[in-house]
């Protein structure tokens, strides 16, 4: 049995391990699953166990270690999926109780190119119902129960990639495929303390994953560092002709091609981090500041154009939802869903008309012509990923956790929200804690430079060690 | 349990993973169940009309056309 460090440890240090033969993929394997068993359960983090199909796959893969066939950095480490995400002989839920009995003869293409790499998928990880497609007013929007944080049970893990996250921070398996339409990766990394990257709209193939928006779904992960998030998204990147959205391209993982990371020029705004944030958590969000100072990384003033991301984003989220749900709506099977809000909110979504939702869509083109040129002389845009800790389990979640702060300028407050919408990668990583909860900076680059953020990122993680703290798990 | 006809479709451990992840969702819904004098339906109607009028906010001209499937730039 591995050494209980062995579930904290970087996907680089696991392969290190499994290629000098100190750990077999099988042990590895069985003892994710071990701890998935055991601690799973206690936060709300499991959909379902891939036991069965995950031993086999370890132990084809140490048939191939043993044989010196090494097929790169995942060869052979666990992970986890999504529960939004296909694979065979086991239930996608999708999170929700109308679907329980769901199932699929098709695979997801991001989890059929990790098994290509030699990966093993040990579990599918719990989420918010249809990944909260209509709006959801309580944590316990969820068939497998409210995502309880490994830092405090007692408070949300931030939805919807909410098992992914979990799973990650608390040490049951090193990295979980999850997704984001409008910050589902990006609030529960933030939440949960965990390294999350929302990728470039196309890079990764949708095959295989519940749509909640066509225009804006997308596939990425969720891990313990940038570095780990690089490798993972080189895996699972390329092009695929069963996914419509998909970009046609591949990603290769290479933060050395970046150049002096003095030569990038950061987009931010003090408001971000001394005036928007919750009062609690505006000091832990100025020193994280600091620390891209002492990187010597140029800082610039900016702001985003007053345009209305969050009505844009509701709209075309709510519209698409709606067209891919509607028979589910109009059976009235959506009445089985555990938020009354969300509910109400898809049912609603029906009566949008096509000129709002066209309007919705003018405006985003509209605003992707004002916004690109942001990128002229600026590399990344950076803010907080959330401007709050993780909320207590019960409190309701909309419309608003707590009264809103407000400042002068509208800062980069909507950054996720306009990234989101325009494809743009993001990244969150780890940067403090307030009250015992981990906060956290998020990232933006101009699309298909996911390699600046990573390395940025990984700059960051090697001055501070927020990516490294384990919360009180047994 | 919701649907009797597919339980041989999965292991006993996954079914009793369902099982127990339906028995924890059941109170916890019940719990949210709609407050008296709240109407959820019209509430949302009111959110999505709020959000189309922030729209109709921004000047458009005919030749702002919308994202037909996003083409990242």
């Amino acid at each position: 049995m591995p050494a209980s460090d062995v579930f904290f440890k970087s996907v680089s240090e696991l392969n290190r391990m499994l290629v000098n033969r100190e750990v077999s993929s099988r042990e590895l394997t069985e003892a994710c699953l071990h701890r998935l068993e055991t601690l799973g359960p206690k936060y709300n983090a499991i959909a379902a166990l891939t036991r069965k199909s995950a031993m086999q796959q370890a132990e084809k893969v140490d048939g191939d270690l043993k044989r010196k066939r090494f097929r790169g950095p995942l060869q052979g480490i666990p992970f986890g999926a999504m529960d939004s995400l296909a694979y065979p002989g086991y239930p996608t839920a999708w999170g929700a109780k109308p679907f329980a009995s769901q199932s699929f003869e098709t695979k997801a293409a991001a989890i059929e190119n990790l098994e290509g790499t030699g990966a093993v998928l040990a579990a599918k990880l719990a989420m918010v119902e249809l990944a909260g497609a209509g709006g959801y007013e309580y944590a316990s929007a969820s068939i497998s129960g409210p995502g309880r944080n490994p830092w405090n049970p007692d408070y949300w893990s931030g939805g919807s990639s909410s098992g992914s996250a979990i799973a990650v921070a608390a040490g049951l398996l090193p990295y979980a495929l999850a997704s984001e339409t409008r910050d589902s990766i990006i609030t529960p990394s933030a939440y949960c303390g965990v390294t999350g990257l929302s990728p470039t709209y196309g890079y990764v193939s949708r095959f295989g994953a519940m749509p909640v928006s066509w225009t804006m779904d997308k596939i990425g992960v969720m891990c313990r560092s940038a570095e780990d998030c690089g490798h993972i998204l080189q895996a699972i990147s390329g092009g695929d002709n069963r996914d419509r959205g998909s970009a046609g391209k591949s990603f290769y993982y290479g933060p050395e091609y970046v150049g002096e990371l003095s030569r990038l020029t950061l987009g931010y705004n003090p408001a971000d981090f001394e005036q928007w944030p919750e009062l609690a958590t505006r000091a832990a969000f100025v020193t994280a500041l600091e620390e891209l100072n002492i990187l010597r990384l140029r800082l610039e003033v900016t702001e985003l154009p007053d345009l209305p991301y969050d009505s844009v984003a509701s709209t075309v989220i709510h519209a698409e939802a709606a067209s891919a749900f509607e028979p589910f709506i109009r059976d009235g099977r959506v009445d089985e869903l555990a938020d009354r809000y969300q509910i109400a909110g898809l049912r609603a979504a029906l009566e949008l008309k096509s000129t709002d939702y066209l309007r919705a869509q003018r405006i985003r083109a509209k605003m992707q012509n004002e916004l690109t040129p942001l990128f002229r002389k600026l590399d990344i845009l950076i803010t907080p990923s959330r401007l709050r800790t993780a909320s207590p389990l019960d409190d309701p979640l909309q419309p608003a956790p707590s009264p809103r702060a407000s400042a002068k300028t509208r800062g980069l407050t909507d950054l996720g929200t306009a990234a989101n919408l325009l494809g743009w990668p993001s990244l969150s990583i780890p940067c403090g804690f307030v009250h015992g909860l981990p906060i956290g900076l998020q990232l933006v680059t101009r699309p298909f430079n996911e390699n600046r953020l990573l390395a940025v990122g990984a700059a960051i993680q090697r001055r501070t060690d927020w990516h490294l703290q384990r919360p009180p798990v047994a | 349990m919701s649907d009797i006809r597919n339980r041989g479709r999965y292991s006993r451990r996954e079914w009793t993973s369902l099982a127990s992840a339906f028995a924890a969702v059941a109170p916890l819904a019940a719990r949210e169940a709609t407050p008296a004098g709240r109407n959820l339906l019209e509430e949302r109607r009111e959110a999505d009309a709020r959000a189309i009028a922030a729209l109709e906010r921004v000047a458009l001209t005919p030749a702002d056309e919308p994202i037909f499937g996003l083409v990242v730039t």
